[in-house]
């Protein structure tokens, strides 16, 4: 099958990480205390996270700086955490997906065809993250920069300093420093997207080619993706969440797309919100993720699927509960 | 019909760069991105918007390096420059010096997070001045 080039404007290559992921232990239907939670409690941020409540098996997967290594494996040692660690992992992003079939499409291909592995990969508004080994980065950077038209310009870019690195240069002129504390995480405003159709899909890690081609003809419909997600599982299948537009956007999906991919099972749930909230480096600070998910998880309203990446976080909720979500987030974020 | 005038938004955060751009173009202005002081240079000698929308802190030069630059140029001098900042305000985890704020010649600043409608008006008034 034929694949349509994509043309990007960047690539950006994360610092080393320490992965970080949480699932059930055996028989329980969820953790007795949520990692995102122990995580904003020890001052720890997240640097990329995912979160998959939808099915059986709750899991929550996160990036977290190398130097809180000894703090979270510390973590594992509780008997019924369900916390394990990865030291040396990385994220590549490449933006703007521009919310379009062929630009996902064609990366899986990409990844697939190189036999690039991830563990993760989430989406923002504009970046589609995939969480590596560190190892492999600059492998995946390089295969990737062969195969999307990027401007000549625009290499490459690893974060070369991080957040805390900034603040001590700032601290460095101790005159007019100071420390400010927000009573309410300020952000840029709750969004909802209702009418979105959740499609889930366990694929095979060797019809990833196969399955990022077919997506690509998604492209010609009028269908547009408005979130995706997606893990590598033991024995290397691939477990992948997306949302499209209902029929609110005048499109529904055509599963015979994915008729006769090697192993694929498909699922829809409609009737799904994605909620999406921004604020100003929330990729830079600790707590965000536990403020938006615990007032949530202590309620009424079950979230299915979540994200933080960049500076964004995504939360997957039903229709049903939707206005009840942003009501429960507007008392812990302020919006414009 | 006047002639759609350039705006460049530079910041490191993508989402945002898209955010912003939307806007201006649902405001019919056309739009340049950049994600990093460097490639912000690289558009603005190559293109000459008419404003740029810049960000403080970001990788490889900082904004106010590039609005220094913008500003001691003279060719590039009349550029306005609309600076974005997080940290002028209140934000839970960080520190921050106003030191090098006070002392570059932006045109203008808007907090972080940004009302987009008021970056409109601001950006509207520099363009007519």
């Amino acid at each position: 099958m034929a694949m349509k080039q994509i043309r990007m404007n960047g690539i950006r290559l994360s610092n080393p990480q320490v992965g970080v992921s949480q699932s059930c232990p055996d028989g329980a239907a969820s953790p007795s205390v949520y990692l995102y939670r122990l995580l904003a409690d020890e001052r720890i941020n997240i640097t990329f996270l995912s979160l998959f409540f939808a099915d059986d098996a709750p899991r929550i997967n996160c990036c977290v700086s190398p130097d809180k290594q000894a703090k979270v494996e510390e973590f594992t040692l509780c008997d019924d955490s369900g916390i394990t660690c990865r030291p040396r992992i990385g994220t590549v992003s490449v933006y703007p997906h521009q919310f379009s079939f062929s630009a996902l499409g064609y990366l899986l291909y990409v990844f697939a065809t190189e036999r690039f592995y991830f563990h993760q990969m989430a989406s923002s508004g504009a970046m589609l993250t995939f969480v590596v080994d560190y190892g492999d980065q600059e492998k995946i950077a390089a295969g990737l920069e062969r195969h999307l038209d990027l401007p000549a310009t625009r290499t490459p870019l690893r974060q070369e300093i991080d957040a805390d690195e900034i603040l001590a240069l700032y601290k460095k002129r101790p005159e007019t420093s100071a420390e400010y504390v927000e009573s309410k995480v300020r952000t840029y405003g709750i969004n909802l997207k209702p009418g979105q159709t959740l499609c889930t899909m366990m694929i095979s890690g060797d019809a990833l080619a196969d399955w990022g081609a077919r997506i690509q003809t998604l492209e010609e419909s009028r269908l547009r993706f408005s979130f995706v997600s997606a893990e590598t599982m033991p024995a290397g299948r691939i477990q992948l969440y997306f949302l499209c537009g209902g029929e609110a956007d005048g499109a529904d999906i055509d599963l015979s797309v994915f008729s006769g991919i090697n192993g694929c099972q498909v699922s829809l749930r409609p009737d799904v919100c994605l909620i999406s909230l921004q604020g100003p480096h929330f990729g830079d600070r600790y707590g965000i993720a536990n403020q938006a998910f615990s007032v949530l998880t202590g309620g009424p309203v079950s979230m299915l699927l979540a994200a933080c990446v960049g500076a964004m976080i995504y939360i997957v909720v039903s229709d049903d509960e939707m206005h009840q979500a942003k009501a429960l987030l507007s008392e812990v974020f302020e919006t414009p | 019909m006047s002639e759609m005038k350039l705006i460049l938004v530079v910041d490191d955060d993508p989402d945002l760069v898209e955010a912003v751009s939307m806007k201006l173009e649902a405001e019919n202005y056309r739009v340049a991105k950049a994600y990093d002081g460097v490639e912000a240079m690289e558009s603005i000698k190559a293109e000459k918007p008419a404003l740029v929308v810049l960000d403080v802190m970001m990788p490889r030069k900082n904004g106010w390096v590039v609005c220094d630059e913008i500003k001691k140029n003279d060719q590039l001098k009349d550029i306005a420059v609309v600076m974005l900042t997080a940290v002028a305000d209140a934000v839970q985890t960080t520190s921050y010096t106003h030191y090098e704020g006070k002392t570059t010649l932006a045109d203008d600043y808007i907090p972080k997070p940004i009302d987009l409608d008021k970056l409109m008006e601001i950006i509207e008034d520099h363009l007519k001045a």
